[in-house]
């Protein structure tokens, strides 16, 4: 399959590009973004569901970015620091929004998790705005592991780095979202017709 | 990265979507390559998660800001003219340490281990009324400004790239801001809201990424 984003080794790029940004080069800084902006737009879009607070996420991260590169030390991915960046100022913009709600966690019990294997109507091309569908109606944490492992083709040690939890609790958020995803799949396919782009009540 | 051994009479399920996203490496890979190999069950799991993970692609694209956000942030960091000067002096030896790690880095794996403790962040000013608090994640916006309150404190920096908020202790009546141990004895008492607290004086190595 081919790779979604086509990234040569880079490693050692970003580590002089990010020491440049420390010594205040703008043009290193323009060249960081144009290389991670629509990333982490993307990865941020997904989280808080508006797209002038995403543009304002991203503004935030990159200005972190500009006034803490220096922070950078290279014991990780460049994309991987600046995601966790990214999922720290995403989580407080959610909090500025709501201020009285808990950022919803994964329910991980109450699950069918009996379910084993996959049917087989989930195995034909599933219709565009069924899949949206569930992926949205994933809580918040379940949905950033799909979208870093699936959107972002990161590992799941990658991830855990990203959103400060445990491998373990990066495998076990994985597992419950793809089961949710298919009772949602299931009972999604069973409502619409493959024709229809009404959205479920 | 300690390898586990995967039974072969178990299904991997969770590290199928590891194979399905080309992530999986090592003898992991191996191991599940060589139990799917043999196991329908597992194939039909492995299939219905690379289409997953085609249809995220499709559909998780958005338009980014592009040259506009460009644009922005340049114009929002010439806004802050403080922070060029201090960084000219500070670029020639940093770039120069950094080069150096960057070979290391690609000679040497270094593995990353998730440390409950955290360090100051590398800082070349620090100020001895300012903690470094990294919040629960599911702490609310509404507890976190009561808990600033208890202790006469604002948010001044973050959320940085490990989730840690620079404070200051602002003067109260008194015209002095409150101690920091009784400061972080206060905050210590909620736990649903802070996960840890140091203030950023404390002197130990730094913790960039």
């Amino acid at each position: 399959m081919a790779k979604i984003f086509e990234l040569p080794a880079r490693s050692g790029n970003d580590i002089v590009l990010l020491a440049e940004i420390a010594g205040g080069s703008e043009a290193a800084l323009a060249e960081f973004y144009r290389r991670y902006h629509a990333r982490i737009y993307s990865f941020v879009v997904r989280r808080v569901h508006n797209a002038a607070d995403a543009a304002d996420v991203l503004n935030e991260v990159m200005l972190e970015v500009w006034r803490h590169a220096e922070s950078f030390q290279g014991r990780s991915q460049a994309l991987t620091w600046i995601l966790g960046i990214a999922h720290h100022k995403s989580v407080d913009c959610l909090r500025r929004r709501s201020p009285h709600l808990e950022l919803e966690e994964g329910v991980e019990d109450n699950l069918e998790d009996e379910r084993d294997g996959v049917p087989e109507i989930l195995m034909q091309q599933q219709d565009a705005a069924i899949m949206r569908y569930c992926i949205e109606k994933l809580s918040d944490s379940h949905r950033t592991v799909v979208h870093l492992a699936f959107f972002q083709e990161l590992s799941y040690t990658e991830i855990a780095k990203i959103i400060a939890c445990p491998e373990g609790t990066v495998k076990t958020r994985m597992y419950h979202a793809k089961q949710k995803l298919k009772d949602c799949l299931l009972r999604a396919s069973a409502a619409w017709p493959q024709s229809s782009n009404e959205p479920c009540t | 990265m300690v390898m586990e051994t995967i039974k072969l009479t178990q299904h991997p399920d969770e590290l199928l979507p590891w194979l399905a996203n080309g992530t999986l490496g090592g003898t992991e890979q191996q191991e599940v390559e060589a139990h799917v190999a043999t196991c329908e069950r597992c194939r039909s799991e492995l299939a219905w998660l690379q289409s997953l993970h085609s249809s995220v692609a499709e559909l998780e694209s958005a338009s980014a800001p592009g040259e506009f956000g460009l644009n922005r942030l340049l114009r929002d960091i010439r806004r802050r003219p403080q922070q060029a000067d201090r960084r000219r002096w500070f670029a020639p030896a940093l770039a120069a340490s950094l080069a150096v790690m960057a070979l290391q880095g690609a000679l040497i794996a270094h593995l990353w281990t998730r440390t409950e403790n955290i360090a100051p962040l590398g800082r070349s000013i620090v100020d001895a009324d300012v903690l470094q608090i990294r919040f629960e994640p599911r702490a609310t916006e509404a507890g976190i400004r009561g808990a600033l309150q208890a202790i006469g404190a604002r948010l001044i920096d973050g959320p940085g790239a490990l989730g840690i908020y620079r404070v200051r202790l602002d003067p109260g009546a008194s015209g002095k801001p409150m101690q920091m141990s009784q400061a972080i004895e206060i905050l210590k008492a909620r736990p649903g809201i802070v996960v840890q607290v140091i203030p950023e004086s404390t002197r130990t190595p730094s913790a960039g990424d």
